[in-house]
């Protein structure tokens, strides 16, 4: 993960240009010069991987950090309001999640037409409702907690509640949510760029090599196989990452 | 000053109508401090919730009348209401460890009180603040209030629910079992505190507890309830020395006394009835030791026996 991310921000210091074409180095092997091969085009791979980091990081943070607030905000709603808001608001959330995530992002980015930036709107909309969930049931429990009760009868109103009260204390099954998502998120990019929805060449995105990498599978391996590896590890690391939290925010491990 | 009338809260419930709080009358006077005692399930809560206007769905207030300063508050709208919470009337609970928000400093949460109901800027409500701290005798208080909850001792963070509750100066303060979840010692430093400062601030007090210790300590008048109704009332000393309700009886006889050896404390058989279906007549007669007949047929209404000592029974003049 931490790879990744160093990747992502140093990206701009690698040594070619990752949509430099050099015609005479097609498909060529692991050199020097490209240390990881070039593909068809004649363009290096390992130049492609680490731009293609920086794309996938700014998707996958940027889907997750919106949804996040979003969802934050509509399930913080839902649960402390209750009753009619709740029912409305989470069956929304719960026809978005009849869907099979990826259906729906690819349906969404069809129909609002391929790019890179359709698909972060599709991968945030199906990512809102399994924030808004986590928040909900979170300020279900928060909600109930003696200091709402006494925040109230001092004369707080519900505004703040929500915003001083609520929210903060919901914050920790939060952020190990929208970490999971992340690793979620790069797949889903990775899936659209792959199906031809995503990211449009000549971007440099994993899903979208790997595709096409896939057309020269026989001739040069090393050209689908490292986006698909990047795409594994940095979806393993965030996992990864995800569970550690999960594991420091559990309060019966903490102390 | 607070002036309940024939309050009724019922709660909705999937198994039909619990009668909570079914028809309390209640008064409390200038910087009186009232006790309204009762077992778990008496409705003591419900009808401190009730006057918050706090009550949880699916309760609801169906009748009667709360007369602050001779305004109802049942009248008053939602916002109103969350103007007068903090500014008029105020709570404390009964679990100082889980009434302060863990992620707020002290200090904040009293400072958040305050600029709830007035203009200030933030580095003047933090001084009334560490000010309001330092009144419920924190130690130290302009470096405590620093402190995040979980630093804090289970007394220091009553004191700070405290301050939180009279930093606007209400005129009533409503204590759910202010000391029930404290040690002993800290108990008493609590109820000193609580006496001192509402002779200072003129806060009228409504105390909610199952402790006849506290009451004795504290409270002029009590108020006992049962079953949602009020069964007697009366000033402290009548209620310990003159009390007239067998179940006034039941209760000052579980208690310990300290020079007396008994065997076996007396405790009173059975336990709070089901309130959905409350026994008919006197609400207490299947577990009054001298219920005859009529107390299953005829409720009893309260009755003034003498000045201010209010008994709902039959058998009063016996």
């Amino acid at each position: 993960m931490a790879v990744v991310t160093a990747t992502a921000v140093l990206s701009p210091l690698t040594p070619s240009d990752p949509n430099a074409i050099h015609l005479e180095d097609q498909l060529a092997l692991m050199t020097i010069k490209h240390i990881l091969g070039a593909d068809f085009h004649g363009r290096d791979v390992f130049s492609r991987l680490v731009h293609g980091a920086r794309v996938t990081m700014v998707v996958a943070t940027v889907t997750v950090m919106v949804a996040a607030v979003i969802g934050t905000l509509t399930g913080a709603i839902a649960g402390y309001v209750g009753r009619k808001v709740d029912a409305i608001i989470m069956r929304t959330m719960d026809i978005i999640l009849s869907f099979p995530a990826i259906v729906l992002a690819m349906a969404l980015t069809a129909a609002l037409g391929p790019s890179l930036q359709n698909s972060m709107i599709s991968i945030t909309v199906v990512t809102i409702p399994a924030i808004a969930r986590v928040a909900r049931g979170q300020t279900l429990v928060v909600k109930e907690m003696d200091y709402v009760q006494a925040a109230r009868a001092i004369g707080v109103d519900d505004a703040s509640i929500i915003f001083r009260h609520i929210i903060p204390n919901c914050l920790g099954p939060i952020t190990v949510q929208a970490t999971l998502y992340m690793a979620v998120s790069i797949l889903t990019t990775a899936s659209l760029g792959f199906l031809g929805l995503g990211a449009q060449p000549p971007t440099p995105e994993w899903g979208a090599d790997l595709a096409e990498g896939m057309r020269y599978m026989r001739e040069a391996p090393w050209v689908a196989a490292f986006p698909g590896l990047a795409i594994f590890t940095a979806a393993l690391g965030f996992n990864l990452l995800g569970d550690g939290l999960a594991d420091i925010m559990n309060p019966r491990l903490r102390e | 000053m607070l002036d309940v009338r024939s309050l009724k809260t019922h709660v909705f419930s999937s198994r039909g109508v619990v009668r909570a709080v079914d028809g309390v009358n209640l008064a409390i006077g200038v910087e009186e401090t009232l006790g309204l005692v009762g077992e778990t399930g008496s409705g003591k809560s419900m009808t401190a919730l009730s006057i918050m206007r706090m009550i949880p769905y699916p309760g609801r207030i169906v009748e009667g009348k709360i007369l602050l300063e001779g305004e109802d508050l049942l009248t008053k709208t939602q916002a109103q209401m969350t103007n007068i919470r903090g500014s008029k009337i105020s709570m404390i609970f009964q679990d100082p460890m889980t009434s302060l928000n863990p992620v707020f400093k002290a200090g904040y949460q009293v400072s958040e009180a305050i600029s709830t109901h007035q203009q200030l800027a933030t580095s003047e409500s933090w001084k009334r603040a560490v000010e309001m701290l330092n009144l419920v005798r924190i130690p130290d208080a302009p470096t405590r209030a620093h402190d995040y909850p979980h630093q804090l001792s289970g007394g220091m963070r009553q004191r700070t629910m405290i301050a939180m509750a009279l930093s606007c100066r209400p005129k009533l303060l409503i204590a759910d079992e202010p000391t029930t979840a404290l040690d002993v010692t800290v108990q008493a430093q609590i109820l000193e505190l609580m006496r001192e400062l509402r002779r200072r601030a003129g806060t009228s007090i409504l105390l909610i507890t199952h402790n006849l210790g506290v009451v004795a300590e504290i409270c002029d008048r009590v108020a006992v309830m049962y079953a949602g109704k009020i069964v007697e009332s009366a000033d402290v000393k009548t209620i310990f020395r003159k009390h007239k309700h067998p179940y006034t009886k039941g209760l000052l006889g579980a208690l310990p006394k300290i020079g007396s050896y008994k065997e076996n404390l007396e405790s009173i058989l059975g336990s709070v009835p089901d309130m959905i279906n409350p026994p008919s007549g006197c609400r207490f007669h299947p577990r009054c030791p001298h219920a005859k007949e009529t107390c299953s047929l005829t409720e009893p209404r309260l009755v003034e026996l003498e000045q201010e000592h209010m008994v709902a029974c039959h058998f009063v003049r016996d």
